[in-house]
């Protein structure tokens, strides 16, 4: 499932770049340092899947987005920048719950904060992470999910009953 | 064109007053939520209004159905996520002219001003 949920969010960040920035997006292997001064997005899961997907954009790459998409060269503040990722965020949740149907993912509005990224239990859910690479600098994805209980739960009963 | 914007995003507010600038609309009035957009309806008339399709509180069929009655020949255009259809529809009973899928290129939000200009023009 973790591969439908990362081409779907893929797929999601291309179509958003290219339709508010007109740029390319795409997805490389995760190499970037985070840093405090980087803004978080986190938005939880839930339904036939459940986990978390967190977003990190360095505060350069979000302060070029909000030039593009804007055309403002003022400094934002750090409110602004809250929006940009909280409405950017809520669109790639948007494309992939699209792409994904909504039966499979319902979704949180995001979180978004200033700081460091969480780190996930290994042997916990499935995991991947990414970086989307663009002309304005990369975002990183870090996507956990795993089946909802009541499915693993339903799972059981059916290999019991067989 | 009197254009009033409704969205809880700054960003997107700015993007949309830029392309409605574009289009020639020079009174351009801003709200983050439904209420305040309601309070300066009391003051403003608006031609046109570009409303948020997942506004907090009141609610985006809300505010349209609000908005209807107090101004019935006014176009208002709905701008949607792509995964808020129940509330999309609520919003087009409640009597959006046009509506526009997040993300959109300005040349989409254009077209759909123009849509909705031109049924306001046939209407009148």
């Amino acid at each position: 499932m973790i591969h439908q949920v990362k081409t779907a969010i893929v797929e999601s960040i291309a179509e958003l770049y290219d339709r508010m920035f007109s740029l390319d997006a795409d997805a490389v292997s995760a190499d970037t340092s985070p840093e405090e001064s980087d803004l978080i997005s986190e938005t939880r899961l839930s339904g036939a899947t459940e986990g978390t997907v967190s977003i990190r954009f360095p505060r350069s790459t979000a302060r070029r987005l909000r030039a593009l998409a804007t055309g403002a060269e003022e400094d934002p503040s750090d409110a602004d920048l809250i929006d940009l990722v909280n409405e950017l965020t809520e669109m790639i949740v948007a494309g992939m719950r699209g792409r994904l149907g909504p039966a499979v993912v319902s979704a949180s509005r995001p979180t978004v904060r200033f700081g460091l990224p969480r780190t996930h239990d290994a042997a916990g859910p499935q995991h991947d992470r990414w970086t989307m690479a663009s002309d304005c600098g990369g975002i990183d994805i870090d996507a956990a999910i795993r089946s909802a209980p009541s499915l693993r739960f339903g799972n059981n009963q059916n290999r019991a009953a067989a | 064109m009197k254009t009033l914007i409704v969205d809880d995003s700054k960003m997107i507010r700015g993007i949309e007053r830029t392309v409605l600038a574009t289009f020639g609309c020079k009174e351009i009035v801003e709200s983050s939520n439904a209420a305040d957009a309601l309070r300066l309806l009391q003051s403003f008339e608006p031609d046109l209004a570009v409303v948020d399709g997942s506004l907090a509180g009141e609610g985006s069929a809300e505010f349209i159905r609000a908005f209807r009655q107090k101004f019935p020949r006014a176009a208002v255009i709905l701008v949607t996520a792509q995964t808020d259809q129940a509330s999309a529809v609520e919003a087009i009973k409640a009597g959006v002219t046009a509506y526009l899928v997040k993300p959109f290129t300005p040349d989409l939000l254009m077209q759909r001003i123009e849509e909705a200009c031109g049924r306001l023009t046939r209407a009148a």
